[in-house]
């Protein structure tokens, strides 16, 4: 080989190896991001229904999905102008609003209106890159656990070595030092608690799971990581057959 | 030295790419040409020149250069090689990527992202070279330079080895943990020169080997 050969060649490999990497670090940044969205769109909410239940205490009681309650009060958050519920609002123990407090609390709705769609493309984004990125694992777990999992531990590559332990582990770091420090008892699951097959179940059963969806997990982090079948529906189904198992008992 | 240019002390290289200062270095012109300083506190090579020795390094030289980093050392090395290439080693995907911007404005760096505890890594460029720089602040770097002098360094070929002792051990004295090094690798090349890197750097040692 030739020395522009080499230097070509190298420069392209390494260039081509930092933005594959690059594109897993965006996923983590992008997940992080959400984390903080979350926290705040859950502040912003409380503040929020505190607020307008000064003036239509009803119907913050009656919606109890953020989005649903920012979509009815989007033309207008004045309690008579809501058409389809004018009975409520009629009957209603809320005091009345002038203009100059109808403005601000409908500047604080855009404001929280904006965090919501935030969220929304922060999600639409992670699962998009998730499902390209790594089929087996996004099959298996939702998108969005997965994702959180790969950002938890580090990347894909870092996950793929992880033994399953560890992955069960992932985002319970708190209680599983304390336990080892001697004090409370062992977690059962860490983020894989949000799991639609782990949550459900009683505590006992739930360990169970969670340790198999782990093994699974790491199965499917390394297929993704270092082959390209795909098995993310069978192991899929394993889990699911596991998790009717363990509810049956 | 060929290449090395010394000047009321203090040691510089002819400029590969003139007007621009890798590390932010001095550049001085005389006769007609650059030249970059060569600072010894943020090069272990540039100290050890300061300090008394000839690394033997020649302009039409391949080198592999393990820990590369963001290639402070490697754009001096770049200047002298004016012949040669350099293969740059790194595992941090994070300071590679000054050394992939240095590579891209001078012709002779080849950076690969690559672990140097494991020399198949790069086995696809050269299969052997005249001359080895390992700088690798870990506590196995006598037995990762052995391992690739062993897969890549010619016969009679050149290796410079720089030790920190701290990265070895926290506590013991840093001559018993020089000669522990020293030992280990002179039982598998021969070990022609070495310098103390004091006051540039602390508790380094950098040993100059023929194979």
């Amino acid at each position: 080989m030739s020395k522009e050969d080499i230097v070509d060649q190298a420069l392209d490999q390494t260039k081509e190896e930092l933005s594959e990497q690059d594109s897993e670090k965006h996923l983590i940044k992008a997940v992080k991001t959400l984390e903080v969205v979350e926290g705040s769109i859950n502040e912003k909410e409380e503040r929020f229904r505190d607020w307008y239940s000064l003036h239509f205490p009803e119907l913050v009681d009656e919606i109890r999905d953020i989005g649903q309650l920012a979509k009815i009060l989007d033309d207008s958050v004045q309690r008579d102008d809501l058409e389809a519920f004018s009975e409520m609002a009629e009957s209603s123990n809320g005091s009345e609003i002038r203009e100059k407090q109808k403005e601000i609390i409908e500047t604080v709705l855009e404001d929280l209106n904006s965090n919501l769609e935030l969220r929304d493309e922060l999600e639409a984004y992670i699962k998009s890159s998730v499902k390209d990125e790594m089929p087996n694992l996004s099959k298996l777990l939702d998108p969005i656990i997965a994702a959180q999992i790969l950002a938890q531990a580090g990347g894909l590559d870092e996950l793929a070595k992880m033994p399953a332990s560890t992955v069960q582990m992932l985002g319970a770091e708190k209680a599983l030092f304390r336990y080892l420090r001697g004090n409370g008892t062992p977690p059962k699951h860490g983020i894989l608690f949000e799991h639609e097959f782990v949550r459900p179940l009683p505590s006992n059963p739930r360990g169970k799971m969670a340790r198999f969806l782990a093994n699974k997990t790491v199965m499917a982090a390394r297929l993704d990581n270092y082959g390209d079948k795909d098995k993310g529906e069978d192991l899929r189904q394993e889990a699911r057959q596991k998790f009717q198992e363990l509810k049956g008992e | 030295m060929p290449g090395i240019f010394q000047r009321e002390g203090l040691i510089y290289t002819e400029s590969a790419d003139p007007t621009k200062s890798v590390y932010g270095e001095n550049l001085i012109e005389f006769d007609g040409k650059e030249y970059r300083r060569w600072v010894g506190k943020r090069s272990k090579v540039g100290a050890a020149i300061q300090n008394g020795m000839d690394i033997e390094l020649r302009p039409d030289m391949n080198v592999l250069y393990l820990g590369a980093a963001s290639g402070t050392t490697v754009s001096h090395f770049s200047d002298i090689l004016t012949d040669g290439v350099i293969v740059g080693v790194e595992y941090s995907d994070t300071v590679i990527k000054g050394l992939v911007n240095l590579a891209e404005s001078r012709g002779n760096i080849a950076p690969v992202l690559g672990n140097a505890r494991n020399p198949e890594e790069y086995e696809d460029y050269l299969d052997e070279y005249d001359y080895i720089f390992q700088d690798i602040s870990q506590r196995d770097q006598a037995e990762i330079f052995l391992k690739n002098c062993e897969k890549y360094l010619k016969e009679g070929g050149t290796g410079l080895l720089a030790i920190k002792a701290r990265s070895i051990s926290d506590s013991r004295p840093e001559n018993e943990i020089f000669d522990e090094v020293k030992e280990k690798i002179s039982d598998r090349v021969d070990i022609v020169d070495e310098v103390n890197l004091d006051p540039y750097e602390k508790e380094h040692l950098v040993i100059k080997i023929k194979n």
